[in-house]
């Protein structure tokens, strides 16, 4: 009090007192500060988006491509005594014919001068060793094509196709070429002509491997991850909500509950192989499940994600403010109706969080999937969980170590389709998430 | 209390459940008949029995085979486990089957196998093309790549750093070789005809004798000029592109795929070439083989078929389509040598000309389905229950309301409830009926077929004799027309094992029928007001939440067991003190019985030591970045932003490590050498730097969206206080929502620091398998997983300390994952109690 009055009484040192300049520096300071801090999550989320820009940018120059499949346009005079050996014209004899043959033929028809034997070897490299099953489906769809001429797109061979799309380079040495002048030349003839024709790849997406890069496609493997997450997905998430549950609302607090909670930490840390290590041990050996199927890998893959989906259940139920559970107690809920019905659904963004980042660690996995043999060429497209398949992480894998230089660009291709699936679930996952989250 | 009584009364119920299933899994199950080829083995012979097996395919014959990409010695040990459905009919192999395997195959009832050459492989040393030409001699690659070098009558540790310093003649570039790690089988060979070949003219190494000089030829080097480059090929091809002055040791197909940008290096004055390696000039090449089955050519369709076209001429020829695919062939009289040999033992009949084949039809007549396959006898099951199931709730529940009499306060239990119980009832033993029936099934029919077989035909036989022959039964049954059946037993045993199998199927859906029924008869009759509903069916709810808390235990065991056997057969060879407190670590064994590898030092430090440099790095980029993009979106961002930024980040997380694992190898760690030399610096080109980078962007997710959901978490009211204060945001965050969501946030940041440890296929192709002790982070390191995946997918025997250290290591890293979360655990709790 008497200090107020005395320093009311002279106006000097009242000024002194407020220090107006000083407050006003320090108030700059903390809005700096924040500004500093905030720039610095705009940089934080900057550099994360731009790392993902630099590999999608990457990944897509490599295998756009991919997407698109050079045909070669001829005009196949269907031969009956080539494709019907019976000459009945039913199905089964019509099956047995040799359409490549036919398609060979008609191409060597295009360059009449080439009569030497190696010639029309090198010829015949153009097109894939497939290029006859489009003149066979034709034929089979309809019969009465046999002895007419039609104009056929072929598939062409790999070799060709780096050709034309520009990825073999025309000005290096001859010999260190797949493709010679003399078969670029016949190229530019063909291409003159518009016979090289640029087609939407539908195959690679419904058929399986294949040794031949032209031929192969992710059909087989994307059927793999869709048959393998699935059952991983039906395993663990059922499971882990109900672990997580029991952890974090109904265990009572004594050793064993420690001993599972330190057990699930630990199981969130332990590296994808050892799980391909039990999985191999137990699901194979021991219950001698098929080998390399999906049914064992979505088992292994679900004990993986069971973890991660557990820890993130745990802290959105933890999340979940105490006065919505008294508020059910209030009302006369049992402890478990206040958990199914009041908490749980609460936390379902967090679980959800949750099972996103367990799925897409699964679908990525391909160290753990390895070891139970799930890293093997299958040409059938899977049909159930017991079928041996591959998934699409192992097949980008199997690819990556062709020498073929056309699986370069399945690779790439085969990744971007994998981005593509984890792009469409997190946007599932967003909206979901949109509809229920909310702070306390 | 009663709660309590509940939960442990669950619990009995739930242990006694699980007791059960152990117990009825003991019974091994066979497996189910196939009818697809499995053919496994060596990656170097992939390529080709691939080929084979889709060209087979397409002339519609059979099933397409499945082939699977093992490591010779993986392949192996799977062809010899035994005979049956369930294990592989052929192996590929980069090497001559060994006297062991040989023998375990033997114990286990593989006594017929069929070894067929196929072809040569040709291994390349090259660099780029705008780097120096290059001729050696095997003598100079010896002195370049050898641990000692003999130098003025004594072996010393091999002193050249430059290859003009071992012959003038040569560039003076510096030693940088990129090849196979000791476990390889290119490896091995190129041991065998470069290192043992270019050692002998030394006299130093000639007065040595037996295993002395054996060391002293095969030891490879480890400071750091030759570099283990892992198996992918591909990968070291495009490492050459980017460091033209290092050379690669590799599979000839590569270098002719990549002729554009690669140059081999003549050995030997020879250069590789198709001709140069069949004719034999082209000195480093070996052979490939295929290993056939005998016993299984009776039970799975289409082995006389895979072998035919194999050896023909048009796959195997000259002009064959495996030379396409960059296999050496044969001579054109080699090739018939080996037909006439592969053929007359197996007693099969050439493949006629390049027509389309033999007659087909005996094989892929007719595949015959069983009546009732497993499958769908479980979703018929499963269907009839969930069904039942669902009529028996709303029965209870119905009855309920009913008893009630409209008054539904008088019911103890929510009319829900009551119907749940009903359901429960009818749907749990049905339903532990049919797994029941699922596991024992195979074994009951198997049993009842082998009855049906004449005794004196069954009694006669060993157990893999029996196996065998219950294959055939099995795959008969499944496939064949059984009038076609030439062996009389097989035939009774067949049809027997259709009735049986078909009689299971039905009695497994009557019996689960029942079941459902009797159960709901009985929970419905229980049904009355005052029936205590919610308290049974919770306490079943309660056994079951336990039961899915308990797997991770089950797990751990599991785990447990499948790594501790194994690495007790490591410890009987290497003595535990060695493996934990070594400070070397180099797996280069023996591959072979006649050869000696170096020191074969399996000291775990430098490997730990790697991991953990490597997950630092990636702590420090992504515990920032991730903590920062939480504080953002949770605090900052409109939720606009957020929910954009938010998934987009988490793609992160998603995509597949090899992905990550490239980018690294050959866009990060590159350009990091490159920066390196422009400021002086020795970086190398596997940098540690490198993969933890990159491995760090790949958990910036873990951190980021488990830290935004907790925070997200802390109550408002708490910012509101803090605000009033007169705190800014950052204030605010820093000092408040931060604290308050820390015990989230650790566990966060331990989630993903586990998943750094434990992360592969980065470290695999990134980070290199040199195992340095260092702490400099722009050295190569090596790490756990890394090793893991290398010893495991090798092609050594399965049974070499090679193989068994990798479970060792698994081992080790699960223990000291599991310590380093006991001790988090209880850092989050105490942090939890303050802020709970």
């Amino acid at each position: 009090m008497t200090d107020a009055v005395l320093s009311g009484a002279s106006s000097s040192s009242d000024a002194k007192l407020r220090r107006p300049d000083l407050s006003e520096t320090r108030i700059r300071r903390r809005y700096a500060a924040e500004r500093r801090f905030r720039l610095y999550g705009v940089l934080a989320i900057g550099f994360a988006v731009f790392m993902l820009g630099f590999l999608a940018v990457t990944v897509v120059a490599q295998g756009y491509s991919a997407f698109w499949q050079t045909r070669i346009a001829l005009d196949v005079a269907i031969d009956p005594a080539k494709v019907d050996p019976q000459n009945t014209r039913l199905p089964e004899s019509l099956a047995q014919g040799d359409y490549q043959a036919v398609a060979r033929d008609a191409l060597r028809g295009l360059f009449p001068d080439i009569s030497s034997r190696a010639d029309r070897r090198a010829l015949g490299e153009f097109l894939s060793n497939a290029a006859g099953d489009g003149v066979k489906k034709m034929v089979l769809a309809n019969p009465a094509l046999v002895g007419t001429t039609q104009r056929v797109e072929v598939l062409a061979a790999d070799d060709l196709d780096m050709l034309a799309k520009g990825r073999i380079n025309r000005d290096i040495a001859e010999a260190d070429r797949p493709i010679k002048d003399q078969q670029i030349a016949w190229f530019d003839k063909l291409k003159q002509d518009g016979r090289i024709v640029s087609t939407f790849n539908v195959d690679f997406f419904t058929s399986g491997d294949s040794r031949e890069a032209e031929q192969a496609g992710v059909g087989g493997a994307l059927m793999g991850s869709f048959l393998t997450i699935l059952t991983a997905l039906i395993l663990s998430l059922p499971i882990s909500v109900a672990a997580a549950i029991y952890l974090e609302e109904f265990a009572p607090k004594n050793r064993i509950t420690d001993i599972i909670e330190i057990n699930i930490n630990n199981l969130a840390a332990v590296p994808s192989i050892v799980f391909g290590l039990l999985g191999l041990a137990v699901l194979l050996g021991f219950f001698g499940l098929p080998r390399g199927a999906p049914l064992v890998g979505g088992m292994v893959l679900s004990l993986m994600t069971l973890p991660t989906i557990i820890i993130a259940t745990r802290a959105a139920l933890k999340a979940v403010p105490p006065s919505i559970r008294e508020a059910a107690y209030g009302v006369g809920a049992s402890k478990q109706q206040v958990v199914m019905h009041h908490v749980l659904p609460l936390a379902m963004p967090g679980v959800m969080t949750g099972a996103i980042i367990g799925t897409a660690r699964a679908m990525g996995e391909s160290a753990a999937v390895l070891m139970i043999g799930m890293v093997a060429f299958i040409v059938d497209v899977p049909k159930s969980i017991t079928d041996p398949a591959t998934v699409l992480p192992v097949q980008i894998f199997l690819w990556a170590d062709a020498p073929e230089r056309a699986f370069v660009e399945r690779t790439s291709a085969g990744i971007m389709v994998m981005l593509v699936f984890l792009v469409l679930m997190n946007a599932a996952a967003v909206v979901i998430r949109r509809r229920f989250e909310r702070r306390w | 209390m009663t709660r309590q009584t509940g939960a442990a009364l669950g619990m009995k119920r739930v242990s006694a459940f699980a007791f059960g299933l152990v117990a009825m899994t003991l019974a091994a199950v066979p497996a189910m008949a196939r009818d697809q080829l499995h053919i496994v083995g060596s990656s170097t012979v992939y390529p080709f029995s691939t080929t084979v097996a889709e060209a087979l395919a397409k002339q519609g014959a059979l099933k397409s085979p499945v082939v699977e990409a093992t490591g010779t010695g993986g392949g192996f040990k799977l062809f010899c486990e035994g005979v049956g459905e369930a294990t592989p009919d052929l192996a590929g192999a980069s090497r001559k089957i060994k006297d062991g395997e040989i023998q375990t195959c033997a114990q286990n009832g593989v006594t017929k196998i069929t070894e067929i050459p196929i072809g040569h492989d040709g291994i390349v040393i090259a660099n780029a093309k705008p780097g120096p030409d290059f001729a050696v001699t095997r003598a100079q690659l010896f002195l370049a790549l050898a641990k000692n070098v003999p130098q003025n009558g004594q072996l010393v540790p091999n002193p050249y750093h430059a290859w003009n310093e071992i012959d003038s003649s040569l560039p003076a570039e510096r030693i940088e070789v990129l090849g196979p790690p000791p476990t390889s089988g290119t490896r091995d060979a190129f041991v065998e005809l470069v290192m043992d070949k270019g050692c002998e003219g030394f006299p130093e190494i000639a007065a040595l004798a037996g295993d002395a000089k054996k060391a002293a030829c095969q030891q490879v080097r480890e400071d750091g000029a030759y570099i283990d480059a892992g198996e992918n090929d591909n990968l070291i091809v495009q490492k050459l592109q980017a460091n033209p002055a290092a050379f690669g040791i590799f599979g000839y197909s590569f270098l002719e795929q990549n002729a554009d940008t690669l140059k081999a290096a003549k050995v030997e004055g020879v250069a590789p070439s198709y001709e140069a390696i069949a004719g034999k000039q082209y000195p480093v090449a070996r052979d490939l083989f295929i290993y056939v089955k005998d016993a299984h050519r009776n039970i799975v369709p289409g082995i006389d078929a895979f072998v035919r076209e194999l050896v023909s001429e048009r796959a195997m020829g000259t002009e064959g389509y495996l030379a396409d695919k960059g296999l050496v062939p044969f001579t054109p009289d080699e090739r018939k040598q080996v037909e006439a040999a592969t053929l007359g033992s197996l007693g099969l009949t050439a493949l006629a000309g390049a027509g389309s084949g033999e007659p087909q039809g005996a094989l892929g007549a007719a595949i015959h389905t069983v009546a009732g396959s497993t499958g769908a006898t479980v979703t018929a099951v499963l269907i009839a229950v969930v069904g039942l199931s669902l009529i028996g709730f709303f029965m209870g529940r119905a009855r309920a309301v009913a008893k009630a009499g409209g008054q539904l306060r008088k019911l103890h239990s929510l009319p829900n409830y009551h119907g749940f119980y009903v359901a429960l009832w009818c749907g749990l033993p049905a339903l532990l009926v049919a797994l029941v029936w699922l596991m024992a099934q195979p074994t009951i029919v198997t049993e009842a077929a082998k009855a049906a077989m004449p005794p004196e035909r069954v009694a006669s036989l060993d157990e893999n004799q029996l196996s065998l022959l219950l294959s055939e039964v099995r795959q008969a049954a499944a496939h064949a027309d059984l009038s076609q059946v030439g062996d009389a037993a097989v035939r009774a045993g067949a049809e027997a094992y259709r009735t049986w199998d078909s009689m299971s199927h039905l009695g497994a859906l009557g019996a689960a029928v029942a079941l459902a029924l009797i159960g709901i008869g009985f929970a419905y009759s229980r049904i009355n007001v005052g029936a205590r509903s919610r308290n049974r069916v919770e306490r079943i709810v309660l056994g079951v939440l336990f039961a899915c808390s308990s797997l991770a235990i089950l797990t751990t065991i599991g785990i447990v067991l499948s790594l501790v056997f194994e690495s007790l057969r490591f410890f009987a060879k290497i003595p535990v003190t060695d493996f934990l407190f070594g400070l070397q670590w180099s797996p280069q064994m023996a591959m072979r019985a006649d050869q000696v590898g170096s020191s074969g030092a399996f000291g775990a430090i430098p490997v730990i030591a790697g991991t953990l440099l490597i997950t630092a790095i990636a702590l420090i980029v992504a515990v920032p970045t991730g903590l920062m993009i939480a504080v953002y979106l949770s605090d900052y961002a409109t939720s606009k932003v957020r929910s954009i930024f938010k998934p987009l980040v988490e793609i992160l997380a998603g995509i597949p490590t090899v992905v990550y694992g490239f980018f690294a190898a050959l866009t990060i760690g590159p350009a990091f050498r490159q920066i390196g030399e422009a400021v002086g610096l020795s970086v190398a080109s596997e940098s540690a730097l490198a993969a933890g980078l990159i491995m760090g962007v790949m958990i910036i997710p873990f951190v980021s969206s488990l830290s935004d959901d907790v925070m997200n978490a802390v109550p408002q009211s708490l910012r509101d206080g803090s605000f009033a204060l007169g705190a800014t945001k950052s204030e605010t965050i820093k000092q408040v929502v931060f604290p308050a969501a820390l015990p989230g946030i650790v566990g966060a940041v331990l989630l993903a620091t586990s998943r750094a440890i434990g992360e592969t296929m980065i470290v695999v192709m990134a980070a290199g398998l040199a195992a340095n002790l260092t702490a400099n982070p722009l050295q190569a390191v090596t790490t756990v997983t890394v090793q893991i995946v290398t010893l495991l997918v090798g092609d050594q025997e399965f049974d070499s300390p090679k193989t068994l250290a990798a479970f060792a290591l698994g081992l080790l890293l699960f223990i000291v994952t599991l310590c380093l979360n006991v001790v988090a655990l209880s850092v989050v709790r105490r942090y939890r109690e303050k802020y709970d």
